[in-house]
């Protein structure tokens, strides 16, 4: 009999717990952030599980690196299969971690890194590490990264379970948040490419004026993860290449770029600084959405169709315009692709603005 | 490590797992290293070295007094004692109370003046255990028990983390065979020390914290505020005070039941008080107790005549609000103000008795006895607008914009201005009333639940805390008020 009641005791203790668990994790997956809004970036890291096509290129790195390569027209062009993991502030250890795991997934035959992340030594927002890591799987390069890069207040507990980072949204959810709590959002990238059809002329105005440095060397920690990066590329027979995109902001100054230089002539990588390249044709008065800090679509096609025979003649990526399965998956991301840039070249031309993105 | 921390819930957990691990004649040293690994993680070396040093001397002057056999010498081991824990105190707490002083004096005489404070770091729970320490001392010397023998169990007592930080201010004799040999709990006390813990969580975190947010606000620049906000405000201070003050001892309280420690009671439903002096038997009992014991009676407390009664309320009032720190906002707030209401309510019992007499009234009719409750709120209320002001001036722009009707340069209704919205108003008037719930069930002497439901509200109270609290990042939600005495 005292051992029918403790089996009870124990069996609802163990009702009791499911049923706490299960209200807490309907909770959680109720109040993370889901990025349908303005900020669509937070959904970019979790967007490259769902793409099961392998890729010859993988582009690595911060804002730089999402809004200045177009994969569609690499693959439009060039027939080359690219995926950009790259997020919002992406910091190189951050970067480190994201390529290590990817790697684990696929063994790609060039990996860009944008280089501009070089001069960030610290996080400066916590969001952009949530943005980074929310949508990462759990593996020990997620936990590596988030202990390399995390604030000094952030919890790593938080990070285990979410709940406790983003319970205050209980008071503020949407539609949006109870419509994806347990369902995939719409993929809003491709293949990790952030399009933006608006354009807002270069202004050297908007920016902050530049402050001088006493010290323009990057930090040890960002030039020790470039290290094992490059390291981690040559076991895995990976070509790396250093890049640095046309952006105006952010001023890109000389000891950056002897120490980049420096760095790829060391250890013999490639390195393409498109500031130095006018053959492109970058015009700041129409490639770009945000005053000459980020390149809009049109930008981003422009660099997509000077990268593309460099990766083609250098290092022999190859066409796969032939291979009728990938092209059938690529050609229906490349009509997604131009509709969503038709449609906002239209709206932009009607209103001189996207709505989605009205309150940047 | 503070009691709001992820580590703190580490701590507890291993140490839980340790006790439940080890055979019980070691729980004691589990949990004397446990408190001493939680005050140098929380306070530092500087905290650990003088709690050792007052833990030592005080038991050290135990024996010598129990050992002596000449008057003399036992009191004055006594007076030095007391002498070294009070210079301490005074060292580390009322450095600053000269400046405070000429803030207080300018004021009056309607200059303003910025006292140039030291802001001198004290050990962690100095105000608590220094009280402890002392209780005790004088306890041997009142040949109330015999002395402790065994250091650990003395140390245990000095250095315990569940009442170093907010107290209870605990009795030596009350907590001795708990420290002696802290027992296997049982599930029952596992379960309802849970559920303490819990509630105090939710106290804490789900209400207070959230009354933080406006109460932040408007006491950071009263001047400001529409008197309906000041007054909102002012109210809701004094239950962020209590949710959180009473939050803590609670939360310890479950947790040391876990352990097998079970500490004094420090909160009895305060708000039901019918007058001032209930207040303050049923609010900060420990500390109330501590003044009566050694300083209202040794002192002669009501046995030499009215006007000597007085005077001992005044003396014992004026330490207990100087107990809380050097500011004459203390001072005056949680003391003298309070030792007023009580002379003055003396002083008019008789024509309180009068007009009951008079309107045919009975003193016990329950519309009488929420009116009194509300009264005895309105004006303990008044004293910590004073004790949560930064200074006396404050304090009067404060009451002075209530009680004048003050208009203020924001709206009224406008919360955004306060930093919370309808929902947080809503969550803090559920708490409230679950928090009134529980106190009246406790009043009336019901229980509050049923055995049977005790492990239901186990888990609603954690998902309710970690749901609705305010912690963690963009949340200070980590000291609680009275840590700071």
């Amino acid at each position: 009999m005292q051992t029918e009641d403790r089996k009870r005791a124990y069996a609802g203790i163990l009702v009791r717990v499911i049923l706490l668990l299960a209200a807490l994790f309907t909770v959680q997956r109720l109040v993370e952030p889901k990025y349908t809004g303005t900020v669509i970036e937070g959904n970019f890291t979790a967007e490259y599980y769902r793409d099961e096509t392998p890729h010859d290129l993988i582009i690595i790195g911060n804002c730089e690196s999402y809004e200045n390569i177009s994969p569609m027209v690499l693959w439009r062009d060039f027939g080359i299969t690219s995926y950009i993991r790259g997020n919002a502030n992406q910091l190189i250890p951050q970067s480190y971690h994201i390529l290590r795991e990817t790697l684990r997934y696929e063994t790609p035959k060039a990996v860009i890194l944008n280089v501009q992340a070089m001069t960030v030594a610290e996080q400066s927002s916590e969001e952009y590490n949530r943005m980074v890591f929310d949508g990462m799987r759990w593996s020990r390069d997620k936990l590596d990264g988030i202990l390399a890069s995390r604030l000094p207040d952030e919890h790593l507990i938080e990070y285990v379970f979410p709940i406790l980072r983003y319970k205050e949204r209980i008071t503020e959810l949407t539609t949006d948040d109870f419509r994806y709590a347990f369902s995939e959002r719409p993929i809003q990238s491709y293949n990790g490419y952030y399009l933006r059809a608006d354009v807002r002329p270069y202004d050297p105005d908007s920016f902050p004026y530049e402050r001088r440095r006493e010290d323009y060397a990057f930090s040890e920690k960002n030039m020790e993860y470039l290290e094992l990066m490059t390291e981690l590329c040559r076991e895995n027979g990976v070509e790396l290449i250093l890049m640095k995109a046309p952006s105006a902001y952010p001023v890109w100054v000389e000891p950056y770029e002897e120490q980049i230089e420096s760095f790829a002539k060391e250890h013999g990588l490639m390195y393409l600084n498109t500031l130095e390249h006018e053959e492109i044709g970058i015009d700041l008065d129409t490639d770009t959405y945000d005053g000459g800090l980020h390149l809009n679509v049109y930008g981003a096609e422009k660099i997509s169709g000077w990268l593309g025979p460099i990766l083609r003649d250098s290092l022999g990526l190859e066409d796969h315009r032939g291979d009728s399965e990938l092209s059938s998956i690529y050609e229906a991301r490349l009509q997604a692709y131009e509709a969503e840039k038709a449609a906002q070249e239209l709206e932009f031309s009607e209103t001189g603005y996207i709505s989605r993105y009205r309150n940047e | 490590m503070e009691y709001i921390s992820y580590s703190f819930i580490v701590f507890v957990a291993a140490g839980l797992l340790v006790c439940a691990l080890l055979p019980v004649r070691y729980r004691r040293y589990v949990l004397l290293s446990g408190s001493l690994l939680f005050v140098g993680l929380s306070g530092g070396f500087f905290s650990l070295g003088s709690l050792l040093l007052g833990i030592g001397l005080s038991f050290l002057a135990g024996r010598l007094i129990e050992a002596s056999g000449s008057r003399t010498m036992r009191r004055w081991v006594l007076l030095l004692t007391v002498l070294f824990h009070l210079s301490l105190l005074f060292w580390f707490k009322y450095q600053d109370l000269w400046e405070y002083t000429k803030e207080l004096y300018w004021y009056l005489r309607g200059t303003e003046y910025l006292p140039e404070l030291t802001e001198r770091r004290a050990p962690l729970g100095i105000s608590f255990y220094t009280l402890m320490l002392i209780g005790y001392v004088a306890d041997i010397y009142m040949r109330k028990y015999r002395a402790e023998t065994s250091i650990s169990t003395f140390a245990l007592y000095g250095s315990y983390f569940g009442h170093i930080v907010q107290g209870p201010i605990d009795a030596f004799d009350e907590v001795r065979a708990d420290m002696e040999g802290p027992g296997r709990p049982g599930v029952q006390d596992m379960e309802s020390g849970a559920l303490l813990m819990l509630y105090g969580l939710f106290k804490k975190l789900v209400i207070a914290e959230r009354l933080a947010v406006p109460v932040n606000a408007v006491f950071s620049d009263p001047a400001s505020y529409h008197w309906s906000v000041l007054l909102i405000c002012a109210f809701g201070f004094t239950l962020q005070l209590y949710m959180d003050f009473s939050g803590c001892v609670d939360m310890v309280t479950g947790i040391s039941r876990m352990f097998g420690i079970r500490l004094s009671q420090n909160f009895r439903q305060p708000f039901f008080s019918q007058s001032i002096a209930e207040f303050w038997r049923r609010w900060h009992m420990t500390l109330g107790a501590f003044f009566r014991k050694y300083v209202y009676i040794p002192l002669g407390g009501n046995r030499h005549g009215v006007l000597r009664k007085h005077l001992n309320t005044i003396v014992v009032f004026l330490l207990s609000g100087l107990w809380h720190g050097g500011n004459w906002t203390y001072i005056i707030g949680t003391g003298l103000l309070h030792c007023v209401y009580m002379i003055l309510g003396q002083c008019l019992r008789p024509v309180n008795t009068a007009v009951l007499r008079l309107f045919h009234m009975d003193r016990d009719a329950l519309p009488l006895r929420v009116l009194r409750s509300l009264w005895v709120f309105l004006l303990v209320t008044i004293g910590f607008v004073l004790f949560r002001s930064e200074s006396v001036a404050m304090a009067m722009t404060y009451l002075g914009g209530m009680a004048g009707l003050q208009a203020g340069i924001y709206e009224a209704a406008d919360l955004s201005v306060l930093g919370i919205g309808t929902p947080d108003i809503l969550i803090i008037l559920a708490g409230l009333l679950t928090v009134f719930y529980v106190s009246l069930k406790r009043e009336l002497g019901h229980p509050v639940c049923s055995s049977a439901r005790r492990r239901d509200l186990i888990g609603v109270l954690i998902f309710t805390v970690i749901v609705l609290g305010f912690y963690g990042r963009g949340y200070d939600a980590s000291a609680f008020i009275y840590a700071a005495f």
